[in-house]
Parts: C-alpha cells; structure tokens; sequence
C-alpha cells in the first residue's frame, strides 16, 4: 500500500516537472529535432546546441515583443499594487453602507470573464484616446478588482482589535497601514505581486482588443505569430519568455523555505 | 504661536470618513472600467443598433440561440467547463490525499504544483501544440486530450494546496478514535476526512470555475481563432462577431456567457451555503 502511494506521487511529480523540463530540454536542441522529438518521432541522435537562442537574441521583432511586455507589467504591477491596497483597506475596514455592494461587485468582476466588458472596453478607449497605446492596458490592469479582493481578505485576517488600538494613537490611516497592517501582509502582498506579474506577463484578450499595432503588441500575443513567421527558435523563445516568472517563483519559494508562514499566504492567495 | 492656533483647527476627519477618501478615486476607476461596461453591454444587448439606439427588448438574443454556431460554443463551453473543472477536482482529491499521508514529499511537491499556474501560457502552448497536434483540423478526441490536460497541469496544483491545507485542520482525535473502533483507512476517508473538507471542496470549485472561464485564452493559442467543432466556445463567437462588427451580436451573447457562468457559480455557491448551515446545525 505504502509502494502504490510513493510510486503515484512520483508520477505526479514528474507530470507537474515534465512539461517544464522538456520546453527546457529542447530549447538546446535545433528546431527540427525538437519537434520531431515532441511529435514522438524516433530520432537517431540529438545534437545539443546553442542555435535557438542565438537566433531568438538576435531577432529584432522578439527582443521587440519582450520589451514591450514588460513595460506593460512592470507599469501595472506598480500601479496595481498601491491601488489594490487602498481599495482593500476601504473595503475590509471602512464602515460605509455601500461597502458590502462594493464586495459583491469587486468579486463578480473577478470571476466574470473579460469578454463581457470587451465591447465597451474598446469603445472607452477610441472615445479617449488612448487606444492603440500601453496606457489603455495598464490602466485596465492597474484597477483590475483581483488586488483588491486579496487585500480585503488579508487585512481580514489581522485580528480588528489591532485596528481599533492603533486608531487610538493616530489618525492617520496611511501610517496605520505602513507601519501595522503592511508588515503583517507582507508575504501576501509578495505573493500578490508575482501573482498579478504572471497574469499581466500572460495576458492574452486585452491587447488583442486594445493594441491592433504589431510593434506594441507584448510578447504573449505576438509570440505566435513571430514564431510561426520565422520558426527556428520557438522553444528557445518560450523558455526565454518564461524565465521572468520561475526567477521570481524559485525567490518566493526560497523566502517561504526561510519564513515558513509566506507559504501559507502564497496558497491562501492564489 | 500662530502655527499652533493654525493646527487646532485643522479639519478633523473622522477615519471612516479618511477611508473613504482613500478608497473612493480607487473605486470609481474600478467601477468605471469594469461594472460600468458590462451594464452597457447588457443595455446594448437589448438596443436595435448603436446609431439608432431603439429599445427592441430580446430579438438579438432570440437570434443567437437559434444561431447553430451559438448553439455549438454553449454546449461546448458547458461540456468543456465540467469536464475540466470535474477531471482537475477529483484528481486533487486524490493529491491532497495522498500528501497526507506522505508528509516527506509536500515540499517538493508543493514547489513544482504551483508553479504551472504562473507560466505563460505562450511558452506552455508551444509544447503542448506538437505533442498534441492541435491545428484547426484536430479531431474531437484529441483536443479534449489536449485542453483538459493543460487545464489540470495549469491548476490541479492550487486545487491540492486548498485541498491539503483542509485536510491539515481535521482533528486527529477523531481519526484515533474512528481507528480504534475498528474503520480502515477508506472508511476513515469516506466517513470523516471528506465530509469534513467538503466546504473548502466547493470553495476549490469556485477557484477552478474563475480559472475555467478563462480558458479561452489556452484554446485560442492553441486552435486559433477558427478551432475545430469540438472546441468552438461562446468566446470565438463573440471575438469572431466582434471582428465582424456584429456589436449587437457581441452583447447579447456577452450577457448570454454571463448568465451561463453565474448559473455555474451559484450552484456552486448555494452548496457552499447548505454546506456551511448543516455544519453549524450539528
């Protein structure tokens, strides 16, 4: 019985690491061979090389699309993070009776899928301006309602009565949350920002709705298209894409390994 | 001297009134880009057109449900949100039970499960586009394969982790106790562990409800924009009307998608609710 259970976590390992490893793998091999390897084709041998990710360095329309990817994330991220805290403290701590209306309608633009606000989203941004530009993106992410939600149930999990005491020694609800709240939410609000980061870094619909130009587009829209204009360093490109996210994930791992209650908080959030 | 005067009669606002202040430029960018939207998508839906802007109550939406494509992307939509969210869940169940038992492997395991759901997608879809030859043409076995194993390598490992920590909170007491009477490890399973995570199972639902909604964007890198049958979802008939034109089209099947999914999440949600006033009658 024991010997079943071991041997089906490991097969459960190795179907969470295979993907990952392979993409990793492969990106040293030339394209060929990799999708044929990948196909399930019997390859006689596999030389290992560099090829992709020279030629993936030296394209202009990668380095490009990568460039602009992060802008927009880095933009949002730090946009997203401050607006998120304040719409959180408002809504976890405020006495407003509009607040409970505020909750529902903060989590149902959380779980509703973007397509429903598409076709105002693009008329809102011809009638300002600011279609066919980063902004129109970053500020849709930067007061995207996932933030705040986060930040509303984390500042739900530090005990009121620490609000109320800290009320009686200042006024100031910004001093509050530096030097009471933060501190406490800060794994959470570490593993808010890689969460927000992957899902900006990843996003898809919004700037095939908001960014028509080829030269604006990020890299999660135009990878395709680059790749399939000129293929010989797909895999290359996408381990190169994805680096970003796992550096950032192996530092919240290493951190929750070091302080072990972040762990808690990365699962409570995501 | 005169500072001081200057300083007692500053305006004091209360800290409700302060939040408020903080919270509110927030809140209306919030509401301004999303809830406001989505209201006018569903005014949209029921106007004859943008120019003309009469009132012509549900003809659009009679027209798309009789539209056979639109037929095909909700059955679709609905069939492929059960099957993964149902395959992800039940495999989690498995996980979560497993790692409780085998406590020496949920470092490793919680490390490399969370992190699929942070790759991009792009990196991820490259892969999975040559292993399982989706094109527009793939038959339908093939890329149910595909989606659903992309959906439960993406999120099966937050379910685990919802699931494991649930699991963690189940007193030992009662497990000693159900032992000691004689239950073997599947009657302690069916008979304690599981009714006694069932709350945070359907909150795991909730979660891979949100995620499913957005698979659209795994199958659209995957089948591109005109996929096969199988895989044609209420999302490629609206993004296909959009680039068409067809805004009212948009909008009513925008709200038709709406109120599929807020079917799917308040079954969910009413279970949450039965589950949680049982608990506390007993």
């Amino acid at each position: 019985m024991r010997i079943v259970a071991k041997v089906s976590m490991c097969i459960f390992i190795t179907f969470f690491a295979l993907p990952i490893l392979c993409m990793i793998c492969v990106s040293f091999m030339s394209v060929n061979d990799a999708t044929a390897l990948l196909g399930g084709k019997k390859i006689v041998s596999v030389a290992l090389t560099l090829t992709q990710y020279k030629e993936a360095v030296l394209s202009n329309s990668f380095l490009l699309s990568f460039r602009n990817s992060a802008i927009i994330t880095l933009y949002s991220l730090v946009l997203n993070i401050p607006v998120s805290l304040c719409a959180g403290l408002m809504l976890s701590r405020s006495r407003n009776r509009w607040r409970k209306l505020l909750i529902v309608l903060y989590v149902v633009a959380m779980l509703l899928p973007f397509q429903i606000i598409m076709l105002p989203v693009y008329e809102l941004s011809l009638w300002s301006g600011l279609y066919d530009s980063y902004t129109a993106v970053v500020i849709l992410n930067a007061f995207a309602p996932m933030g705040a939600v986060m930040v509303s149930v984390l500042i739900g999990t530090i005990h009121e009565s620490q609000w109320e005491a800290a009320k009686l020694e200042t006024n100031s609800a910004f001093s509050i949350l530096w030097h009471i709240l933060l501190p406490q939410m800060l794994p959470g609000v570490v593993a808010l920002s890689i969460l927000v980061f992957s899902q900006v870094w990843n996003m898809v619909e919004q700037p095939l709705l908001l960014i028509p130009d080829g030269r604006l587009k990020p890299l999660s829209l135009s990878f395709n298209d680059i790749v399939s204009a000129s293929s010989n360093y797909t895999y290359a490109g996408a381990v190169l894409y994805a680096t970003p996210i796992i550096v950032l994930y192996i530092i919240v791992i290493m951190l929750a390994r070091k302080h072990s209650y972040v762990f808690g908080a990365v699962v409570d959030l995501m | 001297m005169k500072r001081r005067y200057h300083r007692q009669h500053k305006i004091h606002l209360s800290m409700d009134a302060k939040l408020c202040l903080i919270g509110l430029p927030v809140v209306l960018a919030f509401l301004l880009l999303y809830i406001l939207p989505f209201m006018i998508t569903c005014w949209y839906s029921l106007m004859d057109n943008r120019f003309s802007r009469q009132y012509v109550g549900f003809v659009h939406y009679a027209e798309i449900w009789s539209n056979k494509y639109f037929q095909l992307g909700v059955q679709n939509t609905i069939l492929i949100t059960a099957m993964t969210v149902g395959c992800t869940a039940l495999l989690a169940i498995v996980l979560a039970y497993l790692l409780y038992h085998n406590k020496s492997f949920v470092p490793v395991c919680m490390g490399l499960m969370l992190l699929p759901m942070l790759m991009p997608s792009v990196s991820v879809t490259a892969i999975w586009r040559v292993v399982f030859n989706t094109s527009s043409f793939s038959d339908t076995w093939s890329a149910y394969m595909a989606t659903v194993s992309l959906f439960i390598w993406k999120y099966m490992g937050i379910a685990t982790a919802l699931l494991y920590i649930a699991l963690l909170d189940v007193p030992q007491g009662i497990i000693d106790a159900a032992m000691i009477d004689g239950a073997g490890r599947l009657k302690v399973f069916l008979r304690i562990l599981l009714p006694y995570i069932l709350g945070q199972i359907s909150f795991t639902l909730l979660v891979l409800l949100m995620y499913s909604f957005q698979l659209y964007k795994e199958v659209y890198l995957l089948f591109g924009e005109y996929p096969c049958d199988a895989m044609y979802m209420i999302q490629h008939y609206i993004s296909n009307h959009f680039s068409k034109l067809n805004f009212q089209n948009v909008a009513s099947s925008a709200v038709s998608l709406t109120t599929l999914s807020v079917c799917f999440y308040s079954a969910v949600f009413l279970w949450m609710k039965r589950i949680k006033t049982q608990k506390e009658g007993a």
